[in-house]
């Protein structure tokens, strides 16, 4: 899609920060209301964190953000997505390699999953639908979490007091197996949560490896297992699967909110870097570009994570000490590298298994519970991973747009990778090179020819990834997953409604409410809350 | 013999549950073994002459209502004005004691800002204290399956924790799950400071620094916290014992083979106990899944006992030391600034010098890199130690003039890769006593007997599951839920049997929390 | 050839394309069904007998050895989790069968009991040799002693110069047996029983037409005609032994088992529920289609989307879970379950009938789900 670099107009109803999918989401949701919206991104591409570049001729590499979590299908229907190009493929697999062994894989038929299981525990298989179907019902609950904006315990205004009991009573509405359950996985470490169901490796490590991916915490951490759920939530979208690849890429899904954007009337500019929030009397009255441009606007919205938005772009000497100090204390500790391969075959798995379907949902390196710690252990001494925990897909086997007939695309998530390494975060162009090797000397235990089959390869550390993207600290969810950065203290207590100290500066990404991942959940509920609140 | 209620155990919940019930008139039958009153904190002789402490020792927060309810003072009890922990760091030592004015002071010899600081935090735990106490100091709410005087008191606590204002209640709400690590370096600078602060709070449950969670122990610890017994444990259960005999509470030394809720209990000798009310001091896994017959259980429950998560991660070694007297510097009686605090003499002092709790732990990441090792079931070189020499205080442990050491051993793993054999043993005390020597010199070469008391054992010998010393993992689910939401509130599944032991809210540890608590909702009811 | 998923694996729906001609063979002469899917567990040890009576809702003590027994079981609420058979082939000895995979269930319950549980799903085949002349085929397959094989009896012999057990069990409501083999031997006692059976017209037979005869025989199936409680969503989802006509299989009286003082106390207030065979009013039937001008439209085979049963008023009462048109009785015949709170004893009821897209609503008689019990089932 073709976007200007400067802006029409001196003047907006809304300008929003950043063209990653959800200032784009937020955007867009802004426009089809009326607003004049417009949308400044510092990269020639569209996306932040959720794009598709052809790094590689030829080769079509999501290079950060690779899978599509829970993108929100309210979105794709209210914005009309699928019409501006949106096409998500269902995964329809996860695999567990395991060397000289025909591994785990998990299908999306129960049965045939089972007797995958019963290789390796006949208890696990019989329990395992059993725990889909009690996560499923669970996540109905979270369901209404993500989709609703917070709500502010410590209000005493009534409304907020009335959503809460409304919360309160969603819970009180499940039965007390339920609520029992949810008080655990609100709470516990991963492990000991599958443990109270399931013996049995690689299915354990498996499963909560999705606990993990993007924090810095182990599959043992406390506070990891919530994530689990996310993966029984696909199923009350009453979409097929919880989890796709987005035709073309990842960057087809911020493109396509692009095109609904514009569609509504919004303007999108690239290559146009914001340098600071243009504040007058404690206002957000517009922004000023590098290039030195300014644009004015009512109100700014900032889809960019909060510790950029407010000590950068904003400054510390406009906001409240105490806030500053809140925004220092969040923490974001990219903990997570991504390594994109170009290949000239799909490499072979020596697992004895026909055909390739097992190798197009994820493919998870996961062996044993204490290898995922092990990595982990490393990690919190600022090392990167010998041998890391990956979440590797190869997306050419069901979208063959992205790669040349016959070639593939694999793209590896990396855990962990820490952006403090010991030597200090500035050394990773040192160590980019050994980090790589150690992602495909991990990917040859499994697959001996990888090296064979590699054209072309991009490593990111989370360094490269503050670089490219702006996430400060590379962290892919801008700002961790915990407890006690989520709901009403995302990004930090009091200003979890997208709201900020600045008047007429708001916030619509992963920072806030419900957090990372592309679910286009935070654009749309800031976008909606601001409407509502007449923010806009 | 009939009883209006039987007490199983002889531990500190026990007894603080026998005497309450004692003194509101009811006929209480103890039933432990003779050597066993005390529980945790029952001595054994490890080495001729030389005895154990027992396991637990730190009364500090031992609740000072249940001393005025049960007129503990009256039986012996004394407020301790003078103990002290010595943290020994990389390099420093801070020595914390009773008074938070002299405590700054040792932390600014390491850290001015850390000393402003840890005089910060102290007034906020103050402030935030009030509500958080009243939490932990009432039967817990049902969360789970909540009827409306549950309801009722969740919404009465809230309130009060939104009576701190705004900013504070989300404060709370914030820091409960974090870690430990996060939480105290928002504060501090110093390591050693940091580490002596988190070591005991972490070690609660399968945890390390790096815990998220694990703050929420620290926040309970911190906010409960008063001054010790003097005697520590050892005190604190004699006067608890005293407290019920003399509120007519009989001891019956028995071992107890099963429990018949409803009728009784019956012990190992064949006699049969007659009591319409039970009230178990031992862990829920022992109490439900050994002592009762599992066709009594449901399914349900039965699953969710047995999952209740109890790894004991910590073991003791008890060190029956030579005559660490007066011409031995230790490192402790060489720091210049203790000269005005000397260790003041208690019954048994032998003023060796030797500090009589110590903390050994040099940073955060030296904790958790304790605990790393123990996940994957392999011996940790460089301990982290929670010493107690309380042959300090009491001169029955040892003979006139030497010594014994209890160190609690963190982290040791239940069961070790190949199995606890001797030289795992060896190797293990090995690690601990060259700790130990580098900040007490000396030491080893006077160590003249040993025990080694690894989770299994301390399982074996004090009846806690899995050997974890608080009955049960403290992590926030298991704080929030306790042990189960079929017995959350002390009344369990079975008409007329309680819990009451650190198994039940608000968890381990020598409280009497879950002893009182439970036995005044057996008044009530 | 229709291929249906089976927990897992490939199973025949019907080597034809129709089934009609293996549900002839169930009733006239006999069909032979690869049931290797039917989740198996063997039970050993001292307490073997004291962890299925702590399971199941009837009372193992009383079995015999070399007896099986169709059972259900429950879970503490006394709602039912599977129903299966379990055959005592020595005193500390058993096999269970199950729809849905229990070896959790049996693990997490022999906590404090001396045995051993295996799952032997995949380590044993299962032919079902179903039908009138099965008896006389096993026979010549596996020797005189199967002849006087009594209903609901076991005996291990050998067929193919295998060991086989035969229990003289089914799921047709016919004679028939069931005979389990090793995995490896599968494949040869399936052809020597093919062989055995050729002069008596012995037909492969699948799963469509078992549904059918299964239906005739009022048996209820998991995952139709009721959901384990274990896979419920809801608790309304959820059905008892006696709210599905099971009560003759539940012991109360007896040492404890799980769901036993829910069950007792439904035994004492009675149950919310009902389940009854439906026989459609043929002449009203084939009056809706008259109407469209249209001959009376029966399934092909049988059916299992569950429809509503209304009473007079035209108040919903109840749905018929699943149903058939028995090409024997020529009857259409539905199994359903029915509220007590809004029907009586000789109530009439009406089901629903889809002709010509329209919905109707078609009377019926409500009967014992037992259609077609003929006396060989059990006979000598």
């Amino acid at each position: 899609m073709k976007t200007a670099s400067k802006p029409n107009s001196s003047t907006y109803d809304a300008i929003v920060i950043g063209g990653g999918h959800n200032g784009l989401v937020c955007a867009a949701y802004l426009a089809k209301a009326g607003k004049k919206v417009l949308a400044v991104e510092k990269r020639p591409v569209l996306g932040g964190a959720a794009v598709s570049e052809e790094t590689v001729p030829g080769f079509t590499f999501s290079t950060f953000s690779y899978v599509v979590s829970l993108f929100r299908p309210q979105i794709i229907r209210q914005l009309d997505l699928v019409k501006h190009g949106l096409q998500i493929i269902p995964m329809e697999t996860t695999y567990n390699p395991i060397p000289g062994d025909a591994g785990l894989v998990r299908w999306a038929d129960g049965g045939r999953t089972r007797n995958e299981i019963a290789r390796f525990s006949k208890k696990d298989a019989s329990l395992y639908s059993e725990f889909g179907l009690s996560m499923g019902r669970l996540s109905r609950f979270t369901k209404n979490v993500i989709d609703t904006p917070a709500p502010e315990p410590a209000s005493l205004n009534p409304k907020e007091l009335f959503k809460l009991l409304k919360m309160g009573k969603l819970f009180k509405d499940f039965d007390a197996d339920m609520r029992y359950l949810n008080v655990k996985l609100m709470t516990m470490s991963a492990v000991d949560f599958l443990e109270e169901w399931f013996e049995s490796e690689p299915l354990l490590p498996s499963m909560a490896g999705s606990g993990i991916i993007g924090t810095f915490l182990g599959i043992r951490s406390p506070g990891t297992a919530y994530v689990l759920l996310h993966h029984y939530m696909g199923e009350i979208d009453g979409a097929f699967r919880a989890w796709g690849f987005s035709k073309g890429g990842t960057g087809q899904i911020s493109l396509a909110c692009a095109r609904a954007a514009v569609s509504f009337g919004a303007e999108i500019i690239t290559d146009a870097a914001v340098e600071r929030v243009k504040i007058r009397n404690g206002r957000a009255v517009g922004v000023v570009l590098e290039n030195g441009g300014e644009i004015n606007a009512r109100t700014v919205i900032s889809g960019l994570d909060p510790n950029r938005t407010f000590l950068k772009l904003v400054g510390e000497d406009e906001l409240p000490a105490s806030f500053v100090g809140q925004i220092k204390r969040y923490k974001n500790r990219g903990s997570s590298g991504k390594v994109n391969l170009a290949l000239s075959r799909v490499p072979n798995f020596e697992d004895g298994r026909p055909g390739l379907q097992h190798l197009k949902g994820d493919i998870t390196i996961a062996p044993s519970i204490d290898y995922v710690e092990r990595a982990y252990d490393e990690a919190k001494y600022g090392e990167f991973s010998r041998r890391p925990f990956l979440n590797i897909v190869i997306p050419s086997l069901s979208d063959p747009s992205v790669a040349p007939p016959g070639k593939h695309v694999l793209s590896a998530f990396v855990q962990y990778a820490p952006y403090n390494i010991r030597e200090g975060a500035g050394k990773w162009p040192e160590k980019r090179e050994a980090f790589g090797d150690a992602v495909i000397d991990t990917i040859e235990e499994y697959a001996p020819d990888i090296r064979d089959c590699i054209i072309d390869k991009q490593v990111l550390s989370p360094w490269d990834i503050e670089k490219m993207t702006g996430l400060t600290e590379g962290n892919i969810f801008q700002g961790e997953l915990s407890l006690e950065q989520l709901a009403f203290l995302r990004p930090v207590a009091e200003w979890s409604r997208y709201r900020s100290p600045i008047n007429g500066l708001w916030m619509c990404a992963s920072g806030t409410h419900p957090g990372g991942g592309v679910m286009g959940a935070p654009g749309e509920l800031a976008a909606k809350t601001m409407l509502k609140e007449g923010g806009v | 013999m009939s009883f209006d209620v039987v007490v199983i155990g002889g531990g500190v919940n026990a007894l603080t549950a026998a005497a309450y019930l004692a003194k509101a008139g009811r006929g209480v039958a103890v039933v432990c073994p003779d050597d066993e009153i005390g529980g945790l904190c029952s001595r054994h002789e490890f080495y001729p002459g030389y005895y154990s402490p027992g396991i637990l020792s730190d009364t500090s927060m031992f609740r000072k209502w249940i001393v005025d309810e049960l007129d503990l003072r009256g039986h012996g009890l004394v407020k301790s004005t003078s103990s002290k922990t010595v943290a020994f760091g990389k390099d420093q030592q801070i020595v914390f004691s009773e008074s938070t004015d002299k405590t700054t002071d040792e932390i600014a010899r390491v850290s001015e800002p850390d000393a402003e600081s840890y005089r910060a935090m102290k007034a906020f735990y103050q402030k935030i204290g009030g509500p958080i106490s009243q939490f932990l100091n009432s039967v817990p709410a049902d969360i789970v399956d909540p009827e409306t005087t549950d309801l009722w008191s969740l919404f009465k606590r809230g309130f009060q924790l939104r009576r701190l204002g705004k900013k504070d209640m989300l404060e709370v709400l914030r820091l409960a799950p974090m870690t430990v690590y996060d939480w105290l370096d928002e504060w501090f600078e110093n390591n050693g400071l940091k580490a002596a602060l988190a070591l005991p709070a972490v070690t609660e449950g399968y945890s390390a620094p790096w815990s998220p969670g694990t703050n929420a122990n620290l926040l309970i610890r911190e906010v409960t916290r008063g001054p010790r017994v003097q005697g520590d444990g050892l005190a604190l259960v004699e006067a608890l014992e005293s407290a019920a005999r003399s509120n007519g509470v009989q001891f019956e030394p028995g071992i107890v083979d099963s429990i018949e809720p409803g009728r009784g209990v019956r012990l190992e000798d064949g006699d049969f106990m007659e009591a319409k009310t039970i009230m178990a001091a031992y862990g829920p896994k022992k109490v439900f899944l050994e002592m009762i017959d599992a066709r009594l259980l449901s399914h349900k429950f039965e699953q969710r006992i047995s999952k209740f998560r109890t790894r004991g991660l910590t073991s003791q070694l008890l060190l029956a030391v030579e005559s660490y007297g007066p011409g031995v510097e230790s490192s402790a009686s060489r720091s210049g600034s203790r000269q005005s605090d000397k260790i003041s003499p208690g019954p048994g002092n032998l003023n060796s010098g030797l500090p009589e709790m110590a903390l050994i732990a040099e940073d955060l990441d030296g904790i958790e890199k304790a605990f790393d090792p123990v996940k994957y079931k392999e011996v940790t070189r460089r301990p982290c130690l929670d010493v107690y020499i309380p042959s300090e205080i009491h001169d029955d442990l040892a003979p006139i003039g030497k010594t014994v050491i209890s160190v609690l051993v963190h982290y040791t793993p239940y069961a070790l890769r190949g199995g606890w054999t001797p030289e795992a043993r060896e190797e293990l005390s090995g690690n601990v006593i060259d700790v130990l020597d580098e900040k007490i010199p000396g030491i080893k070469e006077r160590v003249i007997g040993k025990e080694l008391l690894t989770p299994g054992d301390i399982e074996q010998r004090y009846g806690l599951s899995g050997g974890q010393l608080y009955e049960g993992e403290h992590a926030l689910d298991q704080l929030l839920v306790r042990p189960a939401p079929e017995c959350s509130q002390y009344k369990t599944p079975f008409e007329g049997l309680f819990l009451c032991s650190g198994g039940s809210f608000p968890g381990g540890g020598l409280t009497g929390a879950p002893g009182a608590l439970a036995a005044k909702l057996v008044m009530q009811e | 050839m229709n291929w249906k998923d089976w927990a897992g694996y490939y199973a025949v729906a019907s080597y034809d394309t129709n089934h009609d001609q293996e549900y002839f063979a169930y009733r006239h002469a006999a069909g032979l069904m690869d049931a290797t899917p039917l989740f198996k567990y063997e039970v050993k040890g001292p307490d073997s007998l004291n962890l299925l009576s702590r399971i199941m809702a009837k009372d193992i003590g009383k079995l015999r050895l070399g007896r099986v027994t169709y059972c259900c079981w429950c879970d503490d609420d006394g709602k039912i989790l599977d129903d299966g058979t379990v055959a005592r082939l020595g005193m500390d000895h058993f096999r269970v069968t199950a729809a849905e995979p229990f070896l959790h269930w049996f693990l997490q319950n022999a906590r404090t009991l001396n045995v051993t549980i295996e799952d032997i799903t995949a380590k044993f085949g299962i032919l079902a040799l179903q039908g009138p002349l099965s008896r006389e085929i096993l026979v010549h397959a596996a020797g005189g002693e199967v002849a006087t094989l009594r209903f609901f009896r076991l005996i291990e012999t050998r067929i193919d110069g295998r060991n086989v057990t035969i229990t003289r069990t089914g799921y047709t409501g016919d004679l028939g047996y069931e005979i389990w083999c090793g995995n490896s031997d599968a494949i040869a006692v399936y052809d020597a029983l093919i062989e055995s059976g050729k002069n008596y017209q012995i037909m492969p037979a699948g799963l469509a037409a078992l549904d059918v005869a299964r239906i005739e025989a009022g048996f209820i199936m998991n995952g139709v005609d009721y959901f384990s409680a274990n896979h419920c969503l809801i608790d309304s989802q959820k059905s008892t032994p006696y709210e599905l006509g099971l009560g003759w299989s539940v012991n109360l009286e007896r040492d404890c088992f799980i769901g036993q003082k829910a069950l007792q106390a439904e035994k004492e207030t009675g149950s919310s529920w009902q389940f009854v065979g439906l026989e459609y009013d043929w002449e009203a039937f084939e009056e809706i289609f008259a109407r469209f001008d249209l001959p009376p439209q029966t399934h092909s085979g049988a059916w299992r989307t569950a429809v509503p049963v209304y009473g007079r008023s035209g108040k919903q009462v109840g749905q018929a879970t699943s149903g058939a048109w028995s090409p024997t009785l020529k009857k259409n015949l539905a199994l359903a379950s029915l509220r007590n709170d809004d029907y009586s004893k000789g109530d009439a009821l009406f089901i629903e009938v889809t002709a010509e897209y329209e919905r109707k609503r078609c009377p019926v008689r409500v009967s014992d789900p037992m259609f077609f019990n003929p006396e060989r089932k059990r006979g000598k």
